[in-house]
Order: structure tokens, then C-alpha cells, then sequence
């Protein structure tokens, strides 16, 4: 009986699932058990649509169906949660189990936080996240570095630093460090994430840590909660999951791969946030870059906190409407509203037809709240920093301060 | 569609439905498709671009005496056409809901015209009635009013043809502009 806290391997008992889904296809099989059982109405997750660079969110009621979500696509930049909210009321009114990267699991709580969703009604199973890359840049990267036609690959994976393709005729593997250098590789936020085991899930699943002759072979589940519990149980019991405990060496290599992970992200950040400049220069650099803004709405509606029906920037006295290049002051209410819940979950940068760095510039601010406050957006139901107040007693707490600075060690480095 | 246009005949679906998409001309299946048009050489007898100098020849109607403004028509971001899909989107609407000229500074102030009050336009057509943006997007002597609603600009522009292309020559045309008050 497995319980919350546990580390498993864990494959799927379908022959087909084993084959399809990665590392044993736990995952998969978890998935269709929890349609099956009726634990849940729908499952959803990412299938490929028209080839490894497309991938299609879709919504499963037919539990012979889930096949076709195995298997990884690496080229899934997508944020499932604000879809949730948007086209399926929030799962107010039905149970979903769905896969969960490491943004998409930080987006569900920062959507809870707000109402936007009912996380009673979701099983969430994380998957471990190593980054994601963009389907063009994939396809140049294959084409140009791997001096191999995109459209021959069948298989890609990002394993042990390197990104692999299987293609007819072979297969490659280059370090990702390398890519990266180059402009190609992972999208820019994903470099910068650190969150690589999404424990706030239910169940955190991935092939890091399984070890000895299992390995390639099942995957590493981590029981996050009761209800993670509830769902191996009865799979198991059921017959569409087998599992072992997890071997204590690959526990351990578990760990060393995710803190390894932990410095790259650190890396990235250092050199991303050192890059803006400080002070006016990183100012001046974001006016500049804000300043293709078109106002085409993708980055609000793409963005996890952005839920406001009567959004700010569409108030005449703060944007004059009709009017070109948009004034910094949109970019300023996006940031004076998100900063403190940013996720680096990328969509705002990712959507941006002028390609802007939007993700780069919330993030670089929420990191500098993240030090002031102590804040730290996504992992569970803890409310952002905007707090209601009574008035009466705030504004005479601000006039006791002596200054109209409110908070005093904002500009000086203590 | 791609049988009946030679230049298009190898932009199969396949090839549309890639990320890159296919640029025209794409003439057979095996084509790879025309990112950059002219390369080694132009499409012409001895593959070389013939470039010819221009005269200035002033548009068939200038500003003058009794319509002393240009008036230039041209498209705003927000909308399309005649609106008839960009109006329909809440956020398109909202950002221009009705038609405007703008108009310089320094001529808005000689005429008492403020921001977003309502002046009229006369040409040599006909006039109409639009709201006043007041800007140094313009030069002065010069108005740029857009051409996405059909109760107005239409009214002020001018047919003539442009003897070479027949272009009619709608974005261009001479006015005088009224006062007429209230916002």
C-alpha cells in the first residue's frame, strides 16, 4: 500500500502502454485507470497533432483514447491550467486528471489562489521538467546543428544534459549546453526554472533515479498526497500499475540530478537578470523593448494571473484607447499586478508576436520581490502579497512611518 | 486552388501545414519554395534589373486657396477594411470606435480645434463630419483621416485615375476644415 511521502518505480501492466509511454508508461496507465474507475470525467493532457513539433491539449472522456497523450513531446510549450479556466469552467463542475510540468502545476495553485479553479476537482500528475523548446526553433536546431531533416525524426528526448533525436537512419545526441550557447535549445524561461520536481502535484513522476535493470524501463513516482496515494493504490490493486519501492542509490542520484538542475537555473538567472543591466539601463531596456507592443492581448490571456474581467489596462484614464506605440503604462500595470505571483511559466513571452522578453522582465522583478518578501509563488495555497486592509487603520499606520515611501528599504541595499 | 495558379502548384497542404509554411513562387511539388526572390540574377532577358528614374508628376489635386489642407487616408492598426470582422471584436472596437482625422498641433491651434471635438471636412465631392485628434503625427498643412467607416471619408475623395496603373486616387485629395463644436 503505498502512502503520501513514498518513492516508487512503477510501469504500466498493458503491454501497448508500456511500449507508447515513456520509461514503462506509469503515467499513461495512471491516467486511464483514473478515466476508467470514473475517479475522474476527463483527463486532460498533450497528444501530437501533426507531427513531434505540434502539440495538441485535448480533452479525453474515452478511456481508449489515452493512448494516443504517451510518449513526451518536448516541443510542448503550452500552460494547461488557463485553458482549464477559460474552456472548462475551471473544473468547477467536473473531476480532471491531468499531466502537469513544473509551470503548469505552479499555474494551477496560482489559479486556486484566485478562484479561477477548483483544485478539490483536479488530480494533478507532475512530470519531472527539464525545459521545454519552441517547434520552429526545434526544427532549425534539428536542420542546422543536427544537419538533419525535421521531418525524419520520430523521437526526441532531453536526457543526462544532452538533446536526442531518433531519426530514419540514425540517431544524435549534442549537449544542450552547447545549443544553447548557439541561440537554439530550450525556450529562455525554462532555463531560468527551477521547478523541476513538482511536489505540490499529487504524484511527481519522471525517469530521473530509476536505476539497476528497471532503468528505461518504469518511472520514478514520488506520492505527493492522499489523493496520489488513493490513485497508485487503486491502480495497483486494479492491475493496471505494478510497482517497487525505488532503489535508495537512485533516490539519491534523484536528488543530485534535480540540484544539478537547481545550478543551472541559477546560472541561467545570474546571467539573464545580469544582462538587463540595473537601475535606468534595465529601465531604458525595458521601455524599448515594451514599445513594439501592438496590443494584441495574447500575453493577459495567456498568463496564469492575469484573471480580471475588467482588465486595468482597458480603463481610458490609465491608456488612451486607439493609440500607438502603446504607452508603458500596459506593461506597467501587468507588472505592478503579477510581479509578486510570476511563475516564469514563459506563455506572456512565448505568444508575443513582436517578441518581446515579457517573461524575462516579469520574472527579473519577481525575483527582487521574492528577496524583499519572502513570496514564493506556485508551490501551494498561500495568498499573494496584496492583502486587503481596513482603511482607516492602514492609512494611519502609512502616516505613523513618517514618510510617503512605503516601505522604507526599497531603494537602498540593507 | 494551387491547379489553377502555375506559381503556386507545389504548396501542397503538407507543406503548408510546417511551421515554416511555403513562399510563392513554389511551381512544382519537389520546389522548395522562393524565400528571396532575385538571387543570382533578375527575371529578365539579359538577368539584369532594369532601374529607371521617376519625374515628379504632382498629384491630379493639390492643396490651394479654397481647400488648403491635404487630407491623406490610410489604415489604423486596429481595424480592418470596413470592419465588418474587426468592429464585431469587443477590444477592436473599444480601442477605435469611430472615425478620426488627425490634425497638426500648430493648425489645431490657429483654428480653436481641441482634441477630440468634431470638425468638418469639405472637399470638392462633398463633406463630412469626424471627430478631431490633435497630434504632431502630421505634418502641418496635412490631415490623416482614416479610411475604415463608410459614413464619411468616401465622401471627401477623389476618382481620378492615375494614367499609368488606374489607380483612382483615393488617398490623397485637398480640403478645408470647419469648426463645429462640442465633443
Amino acid at each position: 500500500m503505498a502512502a503520501k511521502g513514498d518513492m516508487l518505480y512503477a510501469w504500466a501492466k498493458d503491454a501497448e502502454i508500456q511500449k507508447k509511454g515513456e520509461c514503462g508508461g506509469a503515467v499513461t496507465a495512471l491516467l486511464k485507470h483514473a478515466l476508467e474507475t470514473k475517479m475522474v470525467d476527463a483527463v486532460v493532457a498533450i497528444k501530437k497533432g501533426k507531427d513531434l513539433y505540434d502539440a495538441v491539449p485535448t480533452v479525453i472522456t474515452n478511456p481508449e483514447d489515452i493512448i494516443q497523450t504517451a510518449g513526451s513531446l518536448h516541443c510542448g510549450t503550452l500552460l494547461i491550467p488557463k485553458l482549464i479556466k477559460k474552456y472548462l469552467n475551471g473544473a468547477k463542475d467536473m473531476k480532471l486528471a491531468v499531466t502537469c510540468k513544473g509551470c503548469d502545476a505552479m499555474a494551477f495553485y496560482e489559479l486556486a489562489k484566485r478562484n479561477q479553479i477548483n483544485l478539490d476537482n483536479i488530480i494533478m500528475i507532475g512530470v519531472n521538467c527539464g525545459g521545454s523548446v519552441s517547434p520552429v526553433t526545434a526544427r532549425k536546431m534539428i536542420s542546422n546543428k543536427f544537419g538533419v531533416d525535421p521531418d525524419t525524426v520520430h523521437k526526441e528526448e532531453i536526457d543526462k544534459g544532452q538533446f536526442i533525436i531518433e531519426y530514419e537512419g540514425g540517431h544524435k545526441g549534442i549537449k544542450i549546453d552547447e545549443l544553447e550557447e548557439e541561440g537554439y535549445g530550450r525556450r529562455s524561461n525554462c532555463r531560468r526554472c527551477k521547478m523541476k520536481i513538482p511536489r505540490q502535484a499529487d504524484i511527481a513522476a519522471g525517469n530521473w533515479g530509476v536505476i539497476g535493470d528497471k532503468a528505461g524501463k518504469a518511472t520514478f513516482l514520488e506520492i505527493c498526497s492522499e489523493k496520489g496515494a488513493n490513485l497508485v493504490n487503486s491502480a495497483q490493486s486494479k492491475g493496471a500499475l505494478e510497482i517497487s519501492p525505488a532503489d535508495p542509490k537512485g533516490i539519491d542520484i534523484r536528488a543530485k540530478v534535480e540540484k544539478a538542475m537547481f545550478n543551472l537555473g541559477d546560472e541561467w538567472r545570474h546571467r539573464d537578470f545580469e544582462g538587463m543591466g540595473k537601475g535606468k539601463d534595465r529601465l531604458k531596456l525595458m521601455m524599448s523593448e515594451s514599445s513594439k507592443c501592438i496590443k494584441c492581448y495574447a500575453c493577459v490571456e495567456a498568463c496564469p494571473i492575469c484573471y480580471c474581467i475588467e482588465c486595468s489596462t482597458k480603463k481610458p484614464w490609465y491608456i488612451a484607447p486607439g493609440v500607438l506605440p502603446t504607452s508603458f503604462m500596459f506593461h506597467l500595470i501587468r507588472f505592478a499586478h503579477v510581479s509578486d505571483s510570476c511563475i516564469n511559466c514563459g506563455q506572456c513571452e512565448e505568444l508575443c508576436p513582436m517578441e518581446i522578453p515579457n517573461a524575462l522582465f516579469m520574472h527579473s522583478q519577481q525575483v527582487e520581490i521574492e528577496k524583499m518578501f519572502g513570496h514564493i509563488p506556485g508551490q501551494d495555497m498561500t495568498p499573494p502579497i496584496h492583502a486587503f486592509v481596513e482603511e482607516k487603520a492602514e492609512r494611519a499606520r502609512l502616516d505613523a512611518t513618517g514618510t510617503d515611501s512605503i516601505y522604507t528599504n526599497i531603494f537602498t541595499d540593507e | 486552388m494551387r491547379a489553377v495558379t502555375p506559381s503556386m502548384f507545389g504548396a501542397t497542404y503538407e507543406k503548408l501545414e510546417r511551421p515554416e509554411g511555403i513562399c510563392w513562387p513554389c511551381p512544382t511539388e519537389e520546389h522548395p519554395g522562393t524565400p528571396i526572390l532575385h538571387r543570382e540574377k533578375f527575371a529578365t532577358a539579359d538577368g539584369k534589373g532594369n532601374l529607371f528614374g521617376i519625374d515628379y508628376r504632382p498629384p491630379a489635386e493639390v492643396a490651394d486657396a479654397e481647400y488648403p489642407f491635404t487630407l491623406m487616408t490610410g489604415r489604423l492598426i486596429f481595424h480592418y477594411h470596413s470592419r465588418t470582422q474587426t468592429d464585431r471584436a469587443a477590444d477592436l472596437h473599444r480601442e477605435v470606435p469611430e472615425s478620426y482625422a488627425q490634425i497638426n498641433i500648430e493648425d489645431a491651434r490657429r483654428l480653436g480645434i481641441k482634441n477630440n471635438e468634431y470638425i468638418k471636412l469639405k472637399s470638392r465631392r462633398g463633406e463630412t463630419t469626424t471627430l478631431a485628434r490633435v497630434t504632431d503625427e502630421v505634418a502641418p498643412g496635412v490631415v490623416y483621416m482614416t479610411m475604415h467607416f463608410a459614413d464619411g471619408v468616401n465622401n471627401l475623395t477623389n476618382t481620378v485615375l492615375d494614367p499609368m496603373s488606374k489607380m483612382p486616387e483615393l488617398k490623397h485629395c485637398a480640403i478645408s476644415i470647419e469648426k463645429v463644436g462640442g465633443n
